[in-house]
């Protein structure tokens, strides 16, 4: 975009003497030079539990609001790999590709969000809601928990006590079912 | 690995009533959870489902209230979710559907006292997901209009009842909060579109009902449940120089807008007219004629899909007039038939049909101890 910008203003000064005109394409060169500077710059790097690093665009760092605020709060040295002890590099990469795609491919989202799905165990989406929830992505997070509702919805107490590791401490041995009213009210 | 409870009360608040009461023997905290008043503040806030409450029979035998989903495609088996059955003892002859709100539907019986010659008038407010519902006398003896909606500011279920007499008409409102009834009425008589539609709209903490005035001017009253106070919105200029008698209207929402329905000058042409901004008669929009209404069978509509599908139904007379023939119908936005769904269940034959929009909770009457 700024590169058509610019260019259209070198058509408009093409009447003007050549030595204004290079001085002008010099100065183009120069901001040029500095908006990539500064794009450099805003890319931040990120650090996994498991010693990678990441370099990843403002536009994705944007979705991960916990990053987003240690960045504004100043108190972190931006030179400096952040780290995310809580993350692995697959869940980050994972977390990158969410995010891209949310933004990018908005035609196929949910196209992309079944496999997305697809490609993840019980124990991998237990992971990546808890690194979402860390990092505070939203969109991400709101999927997820959906997706945990999708599954378990329509299943047993049995089910969800193994799915969740809950240990039963109630007495019932047979499942509950939603309390259909059975009484009758006395009239007259 | 383990969710830490944070996280996963975040999924039981996105979970469907029905699951979460099966849910409630997973463990003791899970119960405590489930039953706190709290989360199901929370869980009705945050995923709420609505559902179509239909129920045709007057009579009180088997009565049965059918609820159906209006996002699934009615050519399935799946749309008749559940049928809720009514709490009401078999001796009771007359019940009517008046409404719903936050998971509590309100049902109406009247009675005939042959020795006095009056109606009594008895309210039953009931939450079909938790069984919870109590049972309310009406201070008034009258064939009744009424509604229910909630006042956020107070945090309370409010019933009104229209009672009128004459020139006045008398707006009854029972807090559910105190059990208490309260009475305002205003110098003005109202003819009620009785037979277009019963139950009114809640919207903008108001309810809403289709009325014609004493100078036969078609109007909206709007009562306020929260300042407890009745206001008149006026329908565009149009319609109401259009207005007949023989017209049929209905006043229903159309994706969050006040909407009115007519049938056209033509036999299978229906309009709808939106309020853009409410309140604002200026507002008012012709924004779509339908040219796919049957002409033998009048369609009435009864909610927007969150598509803004417009649902509704045929209601066919055959000859012998207690004998009807139901046909839910939904439309799409540019107003060609999507679905045509005849039903054949027997809460469909007879009788007058209520209808309301529902959404399931998990809510206990809030009451003061």
């Amino acid at each position: 975009m700024v590169i058509t910008a610019k260019g259209k203003e070198i058509l408009e000064i093409a009447e003007e003497p050549e030595y204004v005109m290079l001085a002008k394409v010099e100065d183009l060169k120069m901001d040029m030079l500095r908006i990539v500077e500064e794009e450099e710059i805003k890319k931040i790097r990120l650090k996994t539990s498991d010693e990678a690093t990441f370099e990843v665009e403002p536009s994705i760092l944007k979705e991960m609001k916990r990053v987003q605020s240690l960045i504004n709060t100043e108190a972190i040295d931006t030179s400096v790999a952040i780290p995310l002890p809580n993350i692995t590099s697959r869940n980050l990469s994972r977390i990158i590709d969410f995010c891209w795609e949310h933004q990018y491919n908005t035609e196929n989202l949910e196209e992309f969000k079944g496999r997305f799905l697809k490609s993840l165990n019980h124990q991998e989406l237990k992971e990546l809601l808890l690194a979402a929830n860390y990092l505070n992505i939203k969109t991400l997070f709101d999927f997820l928990c959906n997706s945990f509702t999708d599954l378990i919805q329509n299943e047993s107490p049995e089910f969800i006590r193994d799915f969740f590791n809950i240990l039963n401490d109630t007495n019932s041995v047979k499942s509950m079912h939603a309390p259909a009213f059975q009484g009758s009210i006395d009239d007259d | 690995m383990t969710l830490p409870n944070e996280l996963i009360e975040e999924i039981l608040l996105r979970l469907p009533v029905k699951s979460l009461l099966r849910f409630k023997c997973v463990s003791k905290s899970w119960s405590s959870l489930i039953s706190d008043p709290q989360f199901a503040k929370s869980h009705f806030d945050a995923a709420p489902t609505q559902m179509l409450l239909l129920q045709t029979s007057v009579c009180a035998i088997n009565s049965v209230i059918a609820s159906v989903d209006i996002e699934a495609p009615l050519n399935g088996d799946d749309y008749v979710k559940l049928a809720l059955k009514v709490p009401f003892n078999h001796k009771w002859k007359t019940l009517r559907l008046a409404g719903s709100c936050r998971g509590f539907i309100l049902l109406t019986r009247t009675k005939y006292i042959h020795d006095q010659f009056h109606y009594m008038v008895f309210f039953m407010i009931w939450n079909p997901s938790t069984g919870f519902h109590k049972e309310y006398e009406a201070p008034f003896c009258s064939e009744v209009i009424c509604g229910i909606g909630y006042d956020s500011s107070t945090d309370d279920i409010v019933v009104v009842a229209i009672s009128q007499l004459e020139s006045i008409t008398k707006f009854h409102c029972l807090s559910s909060r105190t059990s208490s009834w309260s009475c305002i009425e205003v110098p003005v008589g109202y003819q009620f579109m009785k037979y277009s539609q019963q139950v009114p709209t809640f919207l903008n903490g108001a309810l809403h009902w289709l009325v014609c005035s004493i100078d036969d001017r078609l109007k909206i009253i709007a009562f306020d449940v929260t300042t407890r106070k009745p206001s008149e919105i006026a329908v565009s200029h149009e319609l109401v120089e259009s207005q007949s008698y023989f017209i049929v209207y209905t006043l229903w929402v159309w994706k969050g807008y006040l909407c009115l329905w007519h049938p056209g000058k033509k036999p299978a042409e229906a309009e709808m007219w939106v309020m853009k901004e409410y309140k604002v008669q200026e507002s008012w929009n012709k924004s779509l004629i339908f040219t796919n209404i049957r002409p033998s069978q009048p369609f009435d509509p009864i909610c927007s899909t969150i598509k803004g599908e417009v649902f509704g139904y045929d209601y066919s007379h055959t000859l012998s007039y207690v004998k009807h023939d139901l046909t839910l119908v939904k439309f799409n936005e540019e107003g060609g038939v999507l679905d045509r769904q005849k039903q054949n269940r027997n809460w469909s034959t007879y009788g007058v049909l209520d209808c309301c929009m529902h959404t399931e909770s998990l809510l206990s009457l809030p009451q003061d101890s």
